[in-house]
């Protein structure tokens, strides 16, 4: 499989201080990978530093063999790698449709437009009722739903999601995280999912890693992480000792 | 120390006054006005730099001053060493009208309305012709010793420079500088540790203006004539200049800027164009190359030199080691308690609740009952209730926007919810403002760090004790010995908490140079010191290593186990939380889901589908 | 006769000159998060460029007022792009800074350049005021009014009606959003810059044969332009055309009815009172507090 996005010893700093230290990554074409990790771990700067939004001091990233590293965010946009970032980030007071339009804002085919439109209201049928509404009176779930659809009006290769569970209920999430499957399915797209909710993501995921202090302290696949007791432990909720635990009390009842 | 500090003013204000005889009357009459702007400038600095309150209209300050000086002695024969503070006092007052706008804008918006006020006051004078004398100005006398020379003047603006500054050392060395910088640093946390905002910035905005003031009274005698024109828009932003390439929020940086921006234009025998260009390429270069000010550059590299964060991680190291020998006796004794049961961790509430009956508590210490707050059409908290017992580490849960934050901000009263009641021990917290509640007991921590970065460990931990110095403005301003007393007093306290824990070393490292767990540990200590009852801890690890989760966890037990602290905290790492809390309540969307002990929160349905995710818990799989 | 029908008429036509310096300034925040404080002195400095070129070389109006127009433009994007652009992370209050140097230096040059004395600054049209009832409008003020307008309903469309200006406006409420999707914010910023400062050029040239025109005079212009936009919101583009008409004719009234002499301090009055009463001026965005 080709690679679709390539980071080597990355490091970004925040002033004098380090939030990445040394990050190597392979996203292969086609693939769904999660980035796990506690708040503050440096998810959300890695997937920064990839749109350019913040430039790494040290190491390189490629996608297709081409550096990214010294290119604008908004080259970096053309090239395909589209992030849909933390918190929604919508335009409050633009409407739902000037939302759509601004994510293809690089774009200059008209009818592709046109079509990948049609194709976001397929996903995403509550937003065509929306169309006119300002983005800011939107539910939590239909800001999420239409963050990304933005998203993919740019027509992304590789789509990067921060953090796509903050905020939504359990059963949206699921919701959310079936579409984004499918999309990886049917229309081979790869995507770099950064996020909390461990489990969520490596239900979808195909592989995985884990950042701490900026570090990834971890990598394999969904199954391997799923399965790794220190995952289980911070990430997954519950402690191997505990569970043994759980089971003596309720043994013990 | 204090005696070796006087020496040094001595021998400055020997040296200004024997270089004298050497220079030029007109050299000395420059000299002589570069203290008018030194004392405006450190006015200035006062509001702006400490305080963080722009003000580009302090020419209409200056003017106040100059006009009321001037007019006590031409109208009422007022002398002289009278007039002058007399004027600073009168425009400490209006300074005080300055604090109205102040209070209920933004820094931005109140930068624009003190443009409003220097244009005002420039307008005023002229009109007001009755009494100013109108465009054609006012001619005062000069001040004299004996035969009124430039040189006599040059010493006695020597003097009250000195003067001033001493005066402005004195005041922003004391707690009023420190909450000064802490308010425009961390507001919130400013407040948490019991500064009231209006009252602090009531004394920075009188002391400006009277600095200000005796500026602008000292300029009328020094120049022997006053005239609207000279206290025009170009005025207040020379002034505003000067602080921003000497330093905000130094003494020695306002000094520097004056005397810098105000004789530049003398040495280079400039034109009006030529140097108000020079203002304006300085300020833009200050900007892109000199962020801090010229001073604040100086200090700035000296502490990159002496406090590199190589080396604070070094030290860190040093310190992790000294902690956990302190904290040695009370490792030994869980492990012991361990050891004698076979079940690890289920022994732990017992012991606990040994501890907690030997102290007699172990009555609901905060009761939260139906708390709801509403953002806009957003219910941030839906009739939240639940309590905490005295002596117990409760644990707040949730995925993120559960509210657990807003809910930290109500108790911490930040935030007035709609509806409900808090309570605690008996009394409604609400009735509070956020700064009373250090006095009660409450006191809490910040989920980005609530410590001031450009304040050094020690005045951080001072800042804490904000609430139980008594001097005033005025006693600290002239360094009365029983402020300095007081100073001194908090101040080896401070100091030796500070050894108690190990952490001497650290007291005059700058906040901002410290790495990031270190931080973390410092705001909880300072936390510990201000005694509080109930501790309320946003994220207390969130960022740190397994190491310094483990220290921190055994710092809160300790806190609780020893000192009897009550404990809420919100945080995210959830092994951290099972290990810790005696209770956990999990929120969801700003309702109560599930409270009780850990282990049962744990695999309660509703904090599973919530904050785990759909999925059946391992737990249950297992 | 009743003058208040003449106060209103009038106060409206400069309040629409000060309603087209607000916009300028409310759009440069809104883009840009910066106050511009070289704002009045960059209109100044354009408006002397159009002085030059009708006074010494004989342009007409709608020459001079292309000029200026142009070297309004490239003040702003000179601003941006060499002044601000290494500073991009400063701080509120540095940006500060940078846009006071700015001024000081504008109007040191102009003075230098073209003196610092008065200067009277040529009508755009003459011939006799129109006369409509009991109300008097010189041809000057008129045209002033409908240039006004059109800037506006101009700057409303573009930011409305064209891709670019949907792009100007995603930028001013989430520049990262905007960033991520692949819109070239500098340079959005640079042009907000750009048509703010050229907005501020054709209010000067209109202002200047009200004022005379001198390097220092543009502060109390500005001055205005910032109560205008304060009283608006800062915030809001409507808000600084309605703040730009209110201030003109209560600056009118206050004129007309009040004192001559003390127009200024009341009018700063005003907006500390409007301030007191709803800080997010008439039509902000309330101001949520942020803790922690």
């Amino acid at each position: 499989m080709a690679v679709a996005l390539e980071l080597e010893g990355v490091w970004t700093y925040y002033g004098p201080i380090p939030a990445l230290r040394g990050i190597s990554l392979r996203v292969e074409e086609g693939e769904v990978m999660a980035v796990l990790g506690p708040n503050g771990a440096g998810k959300t700067t890695l997937l920064r530093t990839v749109s350019g939004v913040l430039r790494p001091r040290r190491g390189t990233i490629r996608a297709n063999g081409q550096r990214l590293d010294r290119l604008s965010p908004a080259r970096i946009v053309r090239l395909g790698i589209v992030q849909v970032p933390e918190g929604r980030q919508l335009f409050p007071e633009l409407s739902v449709s000037e939302n759509l339009r601004m994510g293809a804002y690089t774009r200059r085919d008209r009818s592709g437009v046109h079509r990948d439109l049609r194709r976001a209201f397929e996903l995403f049928p509550v937003l065509r009722e929306r169309l006119k509404q300002p983005a800011g009176t939107l539910s939590g779930g239909e800001q999420q739903m239409l963050a990304i659809a933005r998203g993919l009006m740019a027509r992304p290769k590789v789509l990067l999601l921060d953090e796509p569970s903050l905020g939504l209920a359990p059963a949206l999430v699921t919701q959310l995280f079936q579409t984004i499957r499918e999309l990886n399915r049917q229309e081979g797209l790869t995507v770099l999912l950064a996020e909390q909710n461990a489990r969520q993501a490596l239900r979808i995921a195909h592989r995985a890693c884990v950042l701490e202090l900026g570090r990834v302290v971890l990598t394999g696949s969904a199954q391997e992480l799923q399965d790794d007791e220190r995952v289980r432990q911070r990430y997954l909720g519950q402690s191997q000792s505990h569970r043994e635990e759980v089971r003596a009390e309720e043994e013990k009842s | 120390m204090d005696r070796r500090r006087w020496l040094i003013w001595l021998l400055l204000l020997g040296l200004l006054l024997l270089a004298a005889p050497l220079a030029r009357g007109y050299t000395l009459y420059v000299w002589a006005l570069a203290g008018v702007y030194v004392i405006a400038a450190i006015g200035l600095n006062l509001l702006t730099g400490y305080a963080g309150q722009i003000s580009l209209g302090h020419a209409g300050l200056l003017a106040i001053g100059a006009y009321g000086s001037a007019l006590l002695v031409t109208k009422l024969g007022w002398p002289l060493a009278l007039s002058i503070p007399a004027a600073g006092l009168l425009t400490g007052l209006v300074g005080l009208v300055l604090l109205i706008p102040a209070l209920r804008l933004t820094a931005i918006y109140f930068a624009i309305a003190t443009l409003g006020f220097g244009a005002a006051v420039a307008q005023l004078l002229p009109n007001w012709s009755g009494l100013t004398g109108g465009h054609q100005g006012l001619r005062v006398p000069k001040m004299a010793l004996a035969a009124g020379s430039d040189a006599e003047r040059y010493a006695l603006m020597a003097l009250a420079t000195m003067l001033m500054i001493a005066l402005a050392y004195n005041l922003v060395r004391s707690h009023l500088g420190r909450a000064w910088l802490a308010m425009r640093d961390h507001e919130p946390a400013a407040q948490a540790l019991g500064i009231y905002p209006p009252e602090l910035k009531a004394y920075a905005f009188v002391a400006s203006a009277f600095f200000t003031g005796i500026a602008g009274g000292l300029y009328a005698h020094l120049v022997g004539y006053i005239s609207p024109g000279d206290f025009h828009l170009g005025i207040s932003i020379t002034l505003f200049a000067m602080i921003a390439v000497g330093g905000f929020a130094t003494v020695p940086g306002a000094v520097l800027g004056a005397v810098f921006l105000s004789l530049l234009p003398h040495w280079l025998s400039a034109t009006r164009e030529l140097s108000q260009i020079l203002y304006g390429v300085a300020l833009v270069a200050v900007v892109v190359f000199l962020p801090y000010g010229i001073w604040g550059q100086l200090l700035v590299g000296y502490y990159r030199l002496r406090f590199s964060e190589e080396r604070w991680a070094e030290r860190g190291r040093a310190l992790l080691a000294r902690l956990q020998r302190a904290l040695r006796p009370m490792a030994t004794r869980l492990a012991l308690a361990a050891s004698s049961n076979p079940v690890s961790l289920a022994v732990e509430p017992q012991t606990r609740n040994t501890k907690r009956s030997q102290r007699g508590g172990g009555g609901p210490l905060l009761e939260v009952e139906d708390v709801t707050v509403r953002f806009g059409g957003l219910k941030a908290l839906d009739s939240v209730s639940f309590t905490v017992q005295e002596g117990e580490i409760v644990g707040l849960i949730g995925p993120n926007g559960a509210g657990k934050t807003t809910l930290f901000n109500v108790i911490s009263r930040f935030y007035s919810p709609e509806s409900g009641r808090i309570v605690l021990d008996g009394e409604d917290l609400l009735k509070l403002k956020p700064h009373q509640l250090i006095e009660r007991g409450v006191v809490r921590t910040f989920q980005n760090i609530g410590l001031f970065p450009y304040m050094s460990v020690l005045d951080n931990l001072l800042v804490g004790e904000h609430r139980r110095f008594r001097s005033g403005p005025v006693s600290v301003a002239l360094g009365l010995p029983r402020a300095k007393r007081e100073e001194r007093l908090f101040r080896a306290q401070a100091e030796q908490r500070l050894a108690e824990f190990g952490l001497l070393m650290l007291k005059d490292a700058y906040v901002w140079a410290l790495p990031y767990g270190t931080k973390k540990l410092i705001e909880l200590l300072r936390a510990l010191l201000a005694e509080p009852r109930l501790l309320l801890l946003d994220e207390p690890v969130a960022g740190m290593s397994q190491e310094e989760r483990e220290r921190m966890g055994q710092l809160i037990r300790r806190a609780r186990d020893e000192w009897g602290v009550t404990v809420l905290l919100v945080e995210h790492d959830m092994s951290f939380v099972m290990g810790l809390c005696d209770r956990v309540v999990a929120l969801s969307f700003g309702r109560v889901i599930a409270e009780g002990r850990p282990e049962e929160v744990a695999v309660h349905p509703h904090v599973v589908e919530a904050y785990l995710g759909e999925e059946a818990s391992l737990g249950s799989r297992a | 006769m009743d003058i208040l029908p003449q106060l209103i008429v009038s106060g409206l036509a400069a309040g629409s000159l000060y309603a087209l310096m607000a916009l300028g300034l409310v759009l440069i925040f809104r883009t840009t998060d910066i106050v511009n404080f070289a704002h009045g002195d960059m209109a100044m400095f354009s408006t002397f460029v159009a002085y030059v070129l009708i006074t010494a070389y004989g342009a007409p109006f709608w020459a001079a007022l292309l000029a200026a127009v142009a070297v309004g433009f490239l003040l702003g994007v000179f601003m941006d792009q060499v002044v601000l652009r290494p500073a991009r992370r400063a701080s509120v209050i540095s940006l500060l800074i940078a846009t006071l140097g700015v001024a000081l230096i504008l109007e040191s040059v102009a003075g230098w350049l073209w003196g610092w004395e008065p200067k009277p600054f040529p009508r755009a049209v003459r011939g006799a005021p129109l006369i409509l009832g009991d109300v008097v409008i010189s041809r000057h003020s008129l045209l002033a009014l409908g240039v006004a307008v059109s800037c506006a309903a101009g700057l409303f469309a573009l930011l409305k009606l064209t891709r670019l200006g949907t792009a100007m406006r995603a930028v001013a409420q989430n520049r990262l959003a905007a960033q991520l999707l692949g819109v070239p914010v500098e340079r959005i910023s640079m042009l907000s810059w750009g048509i703010g400062a050229a907005l501020g050029a054709i209010a000067g040239l209109f202002i200047a044969p009200f004022v005379f025109l001198e390097p220092a005079g543009f502060v109390k212009v500005m001055l205005k332009a910032f109560a205008a936009a304060v009283l608006g919101g800062f915030t809001s583009l409507p808000g600084a055309v309605v703040g730009g008409l209110l201030l003109g004719v209560f600056d009118n009234l206050v004129g007309g009815y009040l004192t001559t002499q003390l127009k200024e301090t009341l009018v700063f009055a005003l907006i500390i009172v409007v301030l007191a009463i709803r800080p997010q001026g008439l039509l902000g965005e309330p101001l949520h507090r942020r803790v922690a």
